[in-house]
């Protein structure tokens, strides 16, 4: 565990949009390799090569899902970060009295 | 009496491989392309994992160390994906070598028939035949069923590599069509290749070690070796030209997709731009020397990729394409350039490479030539660069010559060819440093252009012996006359030069003409820069003499008479004073060229 906690809220939108990115690259990915040509190749590599690019496709497919999970985790964890920021403000205001 | 002539049978067409070439090579394209987008996904996932200048504690280190392991993952499946790539690329590569086959089995079989059809004939046709002409007719027959045989053996050999070839690529795609295989290390190499690759010799070993592993080894896994290490084998010295030109395909290919890519997505860098233009030209030129077909003829030597480094010396690369098969041609020529040749020169190099194919066999005896332009040394950037005006590159260039000659060599071995080594400019100092200091392994040399001999006095220094050291010097090159002549030694005036004037009558070297066609002079002066390019001109002089050195007849060049170095005046080049020829047979007539 880190010694220190910091937090800068322009990371949740900064992460989020590199990540975005990533899954749209991850997008075009599972386009391209899905729609990969194997009639070129002989007849008797075409059950191997069918299952190799759909299984490529698969994990492009999984890499953009993860991607955006990463997005969605790290704008939450920024709404947390947030949200904790204002309970804290909040409970600090209902002290009530004065200092 | 009756005599029965057997007929061999005919012989049933064969398959054509199967597969669209054009095809695969895309298909590989695509592979490559989004492998490269796998490694730049990796290399985003690893830079967004270190996200320390946002957030620090136990949140941002459990989203760490969770990227990264994500980042790992996705590098290890970007090497995955570019070696099946390669792989793909490969079986585009033997796919074009059954195509020959096949075309090749296809008119030797068309002949077959045709010469049964004849003895068919004959047999038909004959009524009352003499002892003689049985015998004959018997031994035409014997030798058409020894044909055949030859044929369908051959055909049956085709048959079992085409069918190992697709079972080769069914493999590669089952071993990795996993998420599992396709993040384990080394997936996508053939077990083969892997069980084959450790007993792979070091460079330190020497090429006949190297010669001598790859030979110990079986078609299947030269071929696995070829697909999984295409850089290492590409620059293995000892390895026939035809294995190291099958790698380097792969690797070239592979450079220009992944980089393509890059350069299309903006995240290319500047040493990476370098790579992709000098794949580019290597591209280019490679398909220059494939495309070649000696004018007026039938006769298409094919090109071969014997080296491709497109990143080294800082980018300036090194590579060396041959017009003609390095591992079967009678003559072999390696031709050296010289100062500011890089990478990005090389359909330059191989446009000469050609022209030089071409006056060898134009003139030649029937031989079959091979004619290779070597830039396997890191030449200096500019005329006026430092490393000019002192010998060190060549020393260094020198060395690596020898080695690679070495390597051409010990692939050959017992079958030698003659080989000539064709330093040009600053070229020609490197080879002279391979043949003085480094017991270059070639049977003739000839220089042109040269500003000197580095570390020869005499041609006698040559490892060749003087009586096979040639020189070409037109008299209007100015750099040509930067060698010492005579009394007054430029290096031991300036303390710097490139070493004796090759030309002049103390080396000893056989002088032959080397006008250009078209001479040229800067005003006050009887010289032209230009002139120091116009060595491997089509009907010049200069490159009707290199081809009969490099067919092997030296000794019929045209010879000049060299230049001297009169106490009391400046060094005289006679041939100066005589009017170049072009074009003219025996003398300057070397087939057509391309420019």
């Amino acid at each position: 565990m880190s010694g220190e906690v910091t937090y800068d809220n322009t990371m949740p939108s900064e992460l989020d949009r590199r990540w975005t990115l990533q899954a749209a690259e991850m997008t075009a990915v599972k386009g391209e390799l899905g729609n990969a040509s194997i009639a070129v190749l002989p007849p008797s590599a075409h059950a191997a090569a069918r299952a190799f690019f759909d299984a490529w496709e698969d994990i492009a497919l999984k890499a953009k899902v993860s991607s955006e999970v990463y997005s969605d985790e790290l704008r939450a964890a920024g709404t947390s970060y947030e949200n904790l920021d204002a309970e804290v403000a909040r409970r600090m205001a209902a002290l009530g009295g004065s200092s | 009496m009756s005599v029965t002539i057997m007929i061999p049978e005919r012989i049933d067409p064969v398959d054509a491989p199967e597969g669209d070439r054009a095809g695969v090579e895309t298909l590989a394209t695509t592979v490559f392309r989004n492998a490269s987008r796998f490694t730049g996904f990796a290399e985003e996932a690893s830079e967004l994992a270190e996200s320390k200048w946002y957030w620090t504690g136990s949140a941002a280190d459990a989203y760490g160390t969770h990227a990264a392991r994500f980042a790992t993952r996705h590098a290890t499946m970007g090497e995955t994906l570019k070696r099946v790539g390669q792989g793909i690329d490969h079986f585009s590569e033997q796919l074009r070598e059954a195509e020959t086959a096949h075309k090749d089995l296809t008119s030797r079989i068309s002949s077959f028939h045709a010469c049964r059809g004849d003895l068919r004939a004959k047999v038909d046709g004959a009524g009352e035949v003499t002892e003689a002409e049985i015998a004959q007719l018997q031994e035409e027959s014997r030798q058409l069923s020894t044909t055949r045989d030859t044929i369908v053996s051959d055909i049956a050999r085709f048959q079992q590599q085409v069918t190992a070839n697709e079972q080769a690529l069914v493999q590669l795609f089952t071993r990795t069509d996993t998420a599992g295989e396709a993040t384990t290390k080394n997936a996508g190499i053939d077990p083969v290749a892997l069980g084959a690759i450790g007993r792979m010799p070091s460079s330190e070993d020497g090429p006949d070690a190297m010669a001598e592993w790859w030979k110990s080894l079986s078609a299947e896994e030269q071929e696995a070796l070829i697909a999984a290490y295409p850089d290492r084998l590409g620059a293995a010295d000892g390895l026939p030209a035809g294995a190291r030109d099958d790698a380097n395909r792969i690797s070239m290919a592979r450079d220009i997709a992944v980089l393509t890519e890059r350069e299309a997505d903006g995240t290319l860098t500047e040493d990476e731009k370098q790579v992709l233009e000098n794949a580019r030209k290597a591209q280019e030129a490679l398909k220059t020397a494939d495309d070649y077909v000696m004018p007026g003829t039938n006769d298409r030597p094919g090109g071969q990729l014997w080296l491709y480094d497109p990143d080294a010396f800082g980018g300036d690369g090194r590579v060396a394409i041959a017009v003609g098969d390095l591992d079967t041609a009678d003559d072999v020529a390696v031709s050296v350039p010289g100062i500011k040749t890089e990478m990005t020169g090389a359909p330059g190099g191989v446009r000469d490479a050609a022209n030089l194919y071409e006056s060898a066999r134009y003139n030649g005896d029937g031989s079959s030539v091979a004619t290779m332009f070597w830039l396997g040394y890191d030449t200096p950037d500019e005329a006026w660069d430092s490393a000019t005006l002192t010998e060190g590159r060549a020393a260094d260039g020198g060395e690596r010559l020898a080695t690679a000659v070495e390597g051409l060599r010990a692939s050959r071995a017992g079958d030698p060819a003659h080989m000539t080594a064709v330093g040009h400019s600053y070229g020609s100092t490197t080879t002279a440093y391979a043949a003085t200091d480094h017991d270059l392994a070639v049977d003739d040399v000839a220089l042109i252009g040269s500003p000197g001999a580095g570390p020869a006095d005499h041609a006698s220094d040559f490892s060749v012996g003087a009586d096979h050291v040639y020189d070409g010097r037109n008299s209007h090159d100015p750099v040509a006359f930067l060698g010492d002549e005579g009394w007054a030694r430029k290096s031991g005036l300036f303390g710097a030069g490139l070493g004796v004037d090759p030309s002049s009558e103390d080396f000893g070297a056989h002088r032959f003409e080397a006008e250009a066609i078209d001479r040229q002079s800067y005003p006050l002066t009887d010289r032209h820069l230009d002139d120091h390019s116009k060595y491997y001109t089509p009907d010049s002089e200069s490159l009707y003499n290199l081809g009969r050195i490099v067919d092997g007849h030296g000794g019929d060049v045209n010879t000049a008479e060299h230049s001297y170095d009169p106490w009391y005046r400046a060094a005289v080049d006679p041939e100066k004073d005589r009017t170049p020829t072009s074009d003219v047979p025996g003398r300057s007539d070397t087939g057509t060229g391309i420019s």
